[in-house]
């Protein structure tokens, strides 16, 4: 009776190694994915205070826009804010909160200045209030410093074996936010 | 416990994430006003409720959406995403205003839009809503001239009557207007107005109608007045007289029965002006 042939022990060890490393890398890049949810969930939250300077920046605008010319230095320094807060919404790289914020207050008083917009019951409501009050809502707020806290957490966790494992598998460093 | 503290801020995060989402799905089909810019008045509300009860027939109904301002998006994309958040919003016609922007758009549902066209809408707009609410900001006035003017093109396209004095501060006009029909009647004579008068009975429809629009109208069962009675005599009397001249005496079951016909005809004729018709159910 001829003895049914097994598999080659070194062909089996190699399998078995090659399943662990498959094993580890799946965990490894599961686990990561997972350990970043704080850090997209921070990144939410900042997204939208960044949304609510853009906003902010387009009301500005299209107050201005009725009273001054688009040359004028005023408006074209807000609107050069939000278009560079336009394009780093994606990379995280914003202007500085002072910058817009004192573009901002200097354009607002400028509107509140003139006499066509005094004599605008609206507009000057809206140039001595409500815009004033929602430029300084979305300029104070711990989302940016919530968000670079986390992601660096995450980061400083991921110089580890698991988290070199997970970056063999695609998973990127969270990018922290600044401003110029 | 750090993984349970982390999993509750997660929760608060989304929670307070899915807020504007519930803003929008919260939309009350019943409520006509959404004055985030606090610039209409109570009364347009209810006249606004006051139209879409006298439209429900034509299957159409208005709501109006105030906002300051958009922040940067597309007025005509914002009110349509708020027009679809509507329960049943196929006879829906939603009206936004953006105040501080200056802007307006509208979005109508897909069976108003089989009675009328968006160009016709566009020209309501330009026509009826422009001018006060650019110009003179009578944002009443132009939320309230607009959805009359397309309530009516509604209506003419639907060929239905439609009363709608009284709202919208068509109430002066309305008032104006029948102080010069009382003063033409006294002077015309009140019996003769007496003689037309008829109510119109909008339950006698037929719900049994198999062509989609119906003519109707009825003619209430007041009996003779006074100016009714004046006015068969004197044409009997006629008739009368020239049977008498032509040698005949009395006026013959024929003749009664051509004067009533006659009569009758008379009063359908006068009736068309105000005949009704409505669409089948």
């Amino acid at each position: 009776m001829q003895e049914k042939k097994g598999l080659h022990p070194a062909i089996a060890c190699a399998i078995m190694v090659v399943m662990l490393c498959c094993a580890l890398l799946m965990g490894a890049n599961k686990g990561w994915t997972k350990e970043k949810t704080p850090v997209d969930t921070a990144r939410s939250e900042l997204m939208e205070t960044v949304q609510a300077r853009i906003e902010t920046a387009y009301n500005l605008l299209t107050v201005a826009g009725r009273y001054m010319s688009r040359d004028d230095a005023l408006y074209a320094a807000m609107q050069q804010d939000l278009t560079s807060m336009e394009k780093g919404k994606e990379n995280l790289r914003m202007i500085s909160m002072e910058q817009f914020s004192s573009d901002a207050k200097a354009l607002l008083s400028a509107l509140s200045a003139r006499p066509e917009v005094q004599s605008d019951s609206r507009d000057f409501m809206y140039v001595s209030q409500m815009l004033p009050q929602a430029v300084e809502q979305c300029l104070y707020g711990t989302a940016a410093q919530n968000y670079n806290a986390a992601a660096q957490h995450y980061n400083d966790r991921m110089n580890s074996f698991s988290g070199l494992l997970a970056r063999l598998t695609g998973v990127k460093q969270a990018a922290l936010f600044t401003e110029e | 416990m750090k993984k349970r503290a982390v999993a509750y801020i997660l929760a608060l995060v989304f929670a307070l994430a899915a807020v504007p989402a519930l803003a929008l799905s919260s939309i009350n089909s019943q409520r006509v006003v959404y004055d985030d810019a606090s610039v209409l008045s109570d009364s347009l509300e209810a006249d606004i409720k006051a139209l879409n009860e006298k439209a429900e027939d034509m299957d159409v109904r208005f709501a109006v959406v105030t906002r300051h301002f958009l922040g940067g998006a597309d007025a005509q994309a914002y009110c349509d995403r708020l027009h679809s958040e509507y329960p049943d919003n196929g006879d829906l016609v939603l009206l936004l205003l953006v105040i501080g922007e200056e802007r307006y758009a509208v979005t109508a549902g897909e069976r108003v839009l089989k009675a009328v066209s968006l160009e016709q809408v566009n020209t309501l707009l330009s026509g009826k809503l422009r001018s006060a609410y650019l110009e003179e900001r009578d944002y009443d006035g132009a939320v309230g001239q607009f959805f009359l003017a397309m309530a009516e093109q509604v209506a003419r396209a639907k060929n239905v009557s439609l009363r709608t004095s009284g709202l919208f501060g068509t109430e002066k006009q309305a008032a104006a207007d029948e102080e010069k029909n009382t003063i033409f009647d006294n002077w015309s004579g009140q019996w003769w107005s007496g003689f037309f008068a008829e109510n119109v009975d909008e339950s006698s429809y037929s719900e049994n109608s198999t062509t989609e629009y119906e003519y109707y109208y009825e003619e209430d069962d007041e009996g003779f007045s006074v100016g009714k009675m004046i006015f068969i005599v004197i044409v009997l009397m006629w008739i009368v007289r020239r049977r008498a001249k032509n040698g005949k005496s009395g006026l013959g079951l024929m003749g009664w029965m051509v004067a009533k016909r006659g009569i009758d005809e008379a009063m359908k004729a006068r009736n068309t002006n105000r005949r009704y018709t409505r669409p089948r159910r």
